[in-house]
């Protein structure tokens, strides 16, 4: 029984130039693999590394294709011809002419390449958050051509935001964050999809969000939400690259990627509420959130294309007063309550609650709005008006007759008032007064109130020739 | 470095056959003397872009055209030294696709048709293992 394998010509380079070999073999996986044994470099071009045949490569016993006999196990009757045929095939790129000219220094990196440039096309990318964090990262993913991103934030813009927010302009004030971001990504870069969030993500909403997408960047500014989507992401098999910034700090890292830690591996359970002040408090150095956005961007950009080494398992700090960056390494903990070999955590659950944050209902006797007080200061009312934001603060805007000390120098002057004087506290929101208010109380302070949205509120319904920040 | 060798009319040809099937990708073979890297070209094949759909950056040849190809270059003692595509409003370089797709030890020609008029055309041959195209002198008499 012999059989004739013909080699097509671009292979005949494997068989020393000869079109015709003979074979002895029963079926057609028998003969392709008595090739192989004569010329082992024709192997690689029709089968792949798991031995199965090439998409393009068609067997053709005696004019008929064995895909209609049966396959590799047809059987090769006497004097049959075997034929190599290659499905010529073939075809421009997916990317269109402009989109090759706008990636063209992408396309120059062999690492990124037509390939890498294609996956990022393909791929979709949450960001948690239009804040510090959000603008830069979205900036880059949209000009770098990440296909789709989706960007949730309910916020809008407000004056205080320009100082590092860098999508947004003077103009936009009071608009929804996300309609301009939208707006200003889709000016940069036609070719991509935005999908705008205008909501704040929530235990309700969030696995929903999050599915469709490959990979989460979290950019939020609180415990709660950070905590939320890190758990999704576990829950959904998504990488989270997560950033996080204060003051002149900032941190990064990447979870639940690649079998590293996720955030409940580092933090297992939140900080007591206030411990850990907020930006709005604390402040932040308008250039940090960029460095720290940029490097989640970067993380988010060598997932996808699947090149370099991640930061997962790393946690990078950063220190901008001293321009250091530090790296700790970080583990997944067998124990932890998400990600861990028994979670006692198996679907999202209350993060306000979780992490101690009280539901917002002000009890009305703790409480004062701000129409109130105005009618109060207008009667020459006898109460103590205590301020309690920084310095600084209180050179942007203030409340007549108030008395300043700010939160953490309150217990020094409990003395200075009677037990049964009123006092109404203010800050910026309303967030550290209710602290101080809560303080005041244990003091043996019968009367205290929290001014209800603090003095953001007062300027914004009794007297708007102030500044807001 | 290998060599693709054209006369002046076949190059001709091959253009005309692009812009005749302009918006769609057109396809052909190239049958030819293969000495020592220079592939020297002597006839003309136009093939059938067989492609159900997506004609604008698919092309797809019958198995049974190119046997025929094949049976035609054996039967006049020559090689089947390339295979021709064009890409209609897309650089005359090859695509992730065509990589993926294609062999080593023949010529990939590819024309770049921009609104109906050949503004390029380059050749291209495969490494030997798969990983990159490389692109190889074209010279026309």
């Amino acid at each position: 029984m012999t059989t004739t394998i013909r080699i097509p010509s671009p292979l005949r380079k494997f068989t020393n130039q000869q079109a015709k070999i003979p074979a002895s073999a029963k079926t057609c996986g028998e003969a392709l693999q008595e090739l192989f044994e004569q010329f082992p470099e024709i192997q690689s071009q029709l089968v792949d590394e798991q031995g199965a045949l090439r998409n393009f490569v068609n067997l053709f016993v005696n004019q008929e294709d064995i895909r209609n006999l049966q396959g590799l196990d047809t059987e090769l009757p006497d004097q049959s011809e075997l034929r190599i045929i290659p499905a010529i095939a073939g075809g421009a790129a997916s990317l269109s002419p402009p989109e090759l000219s706008r990636y063209a220094r992408h396309l120059a990196l062999p690492e990124i390449g037509q390939e890498g440039q294609l996956k990022l096309k393909k791929a979709k990318v949450l960001v948690v958050g239009a804040g510090g964090l959000g603008c830069p990262a979205t900036q880059y993913l949209a000009a770098a051509g990440v296909g789709t991103i989706g960007l949730v934030d309910s916020d809008v813009v407000e004056e205080s935001n320009l100082q590092r927010q860098v999508l947004f302009s003077v103009a936009e004030v009071g608009k929804k964050k996300v309609d301009c971001a939208k707006e200003r990504l889709l000016n940069l870069n036609p070719h991509i999809e935005i999908q705008a969030y205008p909501v704040t993500l929530s235990t309700q909403n969030a696995l929903e969000i999050i599915e469709p997408y490959d990979l989460v960047i979290d950019g939020t500014d609180n415990f709660p939400t950070r905590y939320l989507v890190n758990d999704a992401c576990v829950f959904l098999n998504k990488p989270n690259c997560y950033g996080s910034i204060f003051r002149f700090e900032g941190q990064a890292s990447v979870f639940h990627h690649q079998g590293g830690p996720c955030y409940r591996c580092l933090y297992p359970t939140p900080p007591p509420p206030g411990l850990v002040p907020s930006c709005a408090e604390g402040g932040v150095l308008g250039v940090l959130p960029s460095l720290i956005g940029s490097i989640q961007a970067t993380e988010a950009i060598k997932i996808i294309a699947g090149v370099g080494t991640s930061l997962s398992g790393r946690f990078l700090m950063f220190d901008a007063l001293e321009m250091e960056f530090h790296e700790l390494l970080i583990q997944r903990q067998e124990d932890c309550p998400v990600c861990g070999k028994n979670p006692d955590i198996t679907e999202l659950i209350d993060y306000q609650e979780f992490c101690g944050i009280p539901p917002e209902q002000p009890e009305a006797e703790d409480e004062i709005t701000v129409q109130e007080l105005k009618q109060r200061l207008d009667r020459k009312d006898s109460f103590v008006l205590l301020d309690v934001r920084e310095d600084f603060e209180l050179k942007i805007n203030q409340i007549p007759n108030h008395t300043h000390i700010p939160m953490k120098e309150v217990p020094d002057h409990v003395q200075q008032w009677n037990p049964d004087d009123e006092i109404i506290v203010y800050c910026k929101m309303g967030g550290r007064a209710a602290k101080v208010r809560d303080f005041l109380k244990t003091q043996g302070f019968s009367t205290v109130k929290n001014l209800t949205g603090g003095i953001d509120a007062w300027v914004r319904e009794i007297d708007p020739t102030q500044p807001r920040y | 470095m290998t060599t693709l060798l054209l006369t002046e009319d076949l190059i001709q040809r091959i253009q005309a056959h692009a812009i005749q099937e302009y918006p769609y990708e057109c396809c052909g073979f190239l049958l030819g003397t293969l000495q020592n890297g220079l592939a020297e070209a002597l006839e003309y094949l136009p093939a059938t872009n067989q492609k159900p759909d997506e004609r604008e950056r698919r092309f797809l040849i019958d198995p049974q055209a190119y046997q025929e190809a094949e049976d035609r270059a054996d039967q006049k003692d020559l090689s089947l030294i390339s295979i021709v595509h064009s890409h209609p409003d897309h650089p005359d370089q090859p695509s992730e696709f065509d990589r993926t797709h294609a062999w080593p030890g023949i010529s990939y020609l590819i024309l770049a048709v921009q609104r109906g008029q050949v503004v390029g055309q380059r050749s291209w041959q495969l490494k030997d293992d798969r990983s990159a195209f490389v692109q190889e002198t074209l010279k026309i008499l």
